[in-house]
């Protein structure tokens, strides 16, 4: 099963959390993109993640796909970002540059 | 809405759509709430039910038999053993399953009606009954899952009664959850009582589909039962829809004329030739040793969403071909897709631990429900009414009782002997001993010390099983680990990951919740005792 | 839970009797119903018998799910009555009046 389409969905719940303000207070140090820059970002990548599994593993398969790993990114993502914040961004940056080669490998 | 409900429950004259349905849904999670955690877990862990099978059955391995030799070998066992059935039903063995699996049904008899045979398992490549220590395996989590270990068809209704309080509680929960996209993303933690709604929202949202999803689909798998319905409205007789539907033909009567069965290989390859390769998964022999048996072959579904395979049915007297499936239309297709979504078998094996995942977080959502009914109507002051203690006690009875009592499965597994009479019955009655002795025992501590004490025991239980099976077996974690056993070594590594779960939770359950921080700009009076700040957020007011 | 005791006394029923009626009406009367309506649907649907008899019973657990929620949303409970099990008794009729198509 393809991972690419779960890691681009991480980040885009990452920046659609981050692009809320309750959620951007405990990265301070960091300088983060305005909040409607990251909710356009967040809501197109999330277009990607569906696009990625449906074009890797067809219609029926990929949208089953896309929402399970949607649904278990989001889960993952919500439990870091409750505990260490400053990592489920990183983690999310650092996801969606490997996507790419996970997608072509 | 920290009220405490008085009994009998006042009528709702509410109108806003808002509180009745907070008021429902509150009402249907708790009646069905401790069951439906039950049915959660032991679901979950169906996902994986040949290889609980698999691991509950050390002393076989598996090794790949061709469908012809498994098919042939066991129709000659039980050509050898019980000639004169109605029906073998038999299940080839598969990547995850080692065994041949038969179900056979006796011809019926008006006078003394036969009893219901157990599942045989057979030795694949020669059909003999198996040399390994009779267990029900993961058939036993499976079963109770839908059947909840009731007799026909009692458990089946109150897990169809459940199942349907769910998707009203799914539909009620979600018209309630006025702040769905502001409180999306979150998780504050020991914070009490605002923990505890953020636990529910968090993981009945982030994993909505999958929740609606399993739901809807689970009470289509047993759609026949419990809304037939629909099929009497267009149909005089059920089988005219089954044939209608499926093309499955009509229950042949035996004539009564002897003939012998012909071999199943030529058929196995004719299907094949239909099927692009594809070979089936399951034989059913109808009327064996008959003029008029039938040998229905049913395709492996593979990764095709839809569960219910192709068949083709051949003569078992002349090998001729009778009749094959015809593929269906878009109801009965969707009704396919549906069954398939539920069950899980298209998934590959990293989907298969994404269901294992969300099936846990399905559970998670209905235990914190459960919780979060307690806390919220627990006040600080006053001493908890009786329907407060009941639902608390269940709750540790339902949610942190039944762990121990899966692991109990699994460590009896091991621990009675191989040879024991009777030992399959004595491993289900070691699971359901656990869990209500452990319930049960529980009552005798306060509530808060029980919750903390049976999780740590089911800590140990579930850190145990690799203890005891590197013990009793040759098949242990390091063993496994070296020999490149996947299925060994990753079934002892979920079982420490799950008493890691279980200890996270103990250790979450010993701590008390955060004193509320004060703002730096709120001048609180010096001599002013902290007061637990009153929950501001009358979102989903329940 | 509710705590507006200043609202009407409402009907003639006690406040006991009255909920069992409604959470009866809604499980048992709002299962005859789904069942009646769905049963309705496939015997009407001008598509195959099979086809449609299937739809019947995909659909019917959501029609099941939304009239046992309606039941505890709309206040009066002669009009939940009403609804649900005369829907019931209408379809139900129907269906049996029409009689197989197979």
């Amino acid at each position: 099963m393809p991972y690419e389409s779960g890691l681009v969905s991480f980040a885009a719940f990452t920046c659609l959390a981050l692009a809320m303000k309750k959620h951007r207070s405990g990265l301070e140090p960091l300088v983060l993109p305005s909040e409607r820059v990251l909710r356009v970002l967040g809501w197109c990548l999330l277009a990607l993640s569906a696009a990625v599994a449906v074009f890797r593993l067809g219609p029926a398969l990929g949208v089953t796909v896309w929402i399970g790993q949607m649904c278990v990114a989001a889960a993952l993502l919500v439990l870091l970002l409750s505990w260490r914040p400053k990592a489920a961004t990183a983690l999310a940056g650092v996801g969606l540059i490997c996507a790419p080669f996970l997608a072509f490998l | 809405m920290n009220v405490r409900p008085t009994f009998p429950a006042p009528a709702p004259p509410v109108r806003a759509l808002r509180q009745s349905m907070a008021w429902i849904h509150a009402w249907l999670g708790l009646l069905a709430g401790w069951i439906l955690f039950a049915m959660f877990l032991t679901g979950t862990a169906s996902y994986f039910r040949p290889e609980i099978t698999q691991w509950m059955q050390p002393e076989l391995r598996s090794a790949s038999v061709p469908a012809e030799q498994a098919a042939q070998a066991a129709i000659n066992h039980m050509q050898a053993t019980t000639p004169d059935d109605q029906q073998w039903f038999i299940y080839l063995p598969d990547d995850r399953t080692a065994v041949t699996r038969v179900f056979a049904r006796a011809k019926p008899n008006p006078e003394k009606p036969p009893a219901r045979r157990p599942e045989l398992k057979l030795d694949p490549a020669t059909g003999q009954s198996l040399e390994a220590r009779d267990t029900r395996g993961g058939e036993h989590f499976y079963r109770f899952h839908f059947q909840l270990q009731l007799p026909h068809p009692w458990g089946r209704w109150l897990a169809g009664v459940c199942a349907m309080f769910m998707l009203a509680a799914i539909i009620s929960g979600v018209i309630t959850h006025k702040r769905i996209f502001v409180d999306f993303f979150t998780l504050r933690w020991r914070k009490g009582q605002r923990s505890w709604l953020d636990a529910h929202n968090a993981s009945a949202v982030l994993a909505l589909p999958f929740h609606a999803m399993i739901t809807y689909t689970g009470l289509i798998t047993l759609v026949a039962m419990y809304m037939p319905w629909p099929v009497k409205a267009n149909f005089d007789k059920p089988d005219a829809f089954t044939t209608a539907a499926y093309g499955a033909p009509a229950e042949a009567k035996a004539t009564g004329t002897p003939a012998p069965l012909l071999p199943v290989g030529p058929m196995i390859e004719a299907a094949g030739r239909t099927w692009s390769g594809d070979a089936p998964r399951t034989v059913v022999i109808r009327n064996p040793g008959d003029a008029a048996s039938t040998v229905t072959l049913l395709r492996a579904t593979g990764g095709r969403l839809n569960a219910r395979p192709d068949s083709i049915t051949f003569s078992g007297a002349t090998g001729q071909e009778l009749s094959r499936s015809p593929s269906p239309g878009p109801a009965i297709a969707t009704a396919g897709v549906m069954l398939g979504l539920h069950l899980g078998h298209f998934a590959g094996p990293s989907l298969r631990w994404v269901y294992f995942f969300l099936g846990l977080t399905g559970a998670a959502m209905v235990g914190t429900g459960l919780v979060l009914w307690v806390v919220k109507r627990r006040k600080p002051n006053a001493a908890p009414f009786f329907g407060l203690k009941l639902v608390e006690r269940l709750n540790i009875g339902a949610i942190a009782c039944l762990p121990s009592g899966m692991a109990a499965y699994l460590l009896a597994n091991r621990l009675i002997p191989a040879g024991l009479p009777g030992r399959a019955e004595l491993e289900v009655k070691a699971m359901f001993w656990t869990w209500f002795g452990l319930a049960a025992v529980s009552l005798l501590r306060p509530a808060k010390r029980a919750w903390i004490e049976t999780l740590c025991l089911a800590t140990l239980a579930f850190a145990a099983l690799p203890v005891v099976n590197a013990v009793t077996t040759d098949r242990g974690l390091i063993a496994s680990l070296r020999t490149g056993d996947w299925l060994f070594a990753g079934f002892d590594l979920a079982m420490l990951a799950i008493a890691a779960l279980c200890g996270l939770a103990a250790f979450k359950a010993s701590r008390k919740p955060q004193p509320p921080k004060r703002k730096a700009s709120v001048r609180a009076p010096a001599t002013a005792s902290p007061r637990p700040a009153p929950v501001k957020e009358s979102v989903d007011a329940l | 839970m509710n705590n507006d005791r200043s609202a009407k006394p409402a009907a003639a029923w006690p406040g006991v009797a009255r909920m069992t009626a409604r959470a009866f009406t809604a499980l048992f009367g709002g299962y005859a119903a789904a069942a009646a309506l769905a049963s309705l649907l496939a015997r009407l649907l001008p598509i195959a018998p099979a086809e449609a008899s299937a739809w019947g019973m995909i659909l019917s657990f959501l029609a099941f799910a939304g009239l046992g929620l309606w039941a505890f949303h709309e206040r009066r409970l002669a009009i939940v009555a009403a609804a649900v099990w005369g829907s019931a008794l209408v379809a139900g009729a129907a269906v049996v009046l029409l009689g197989a198509r197979a």
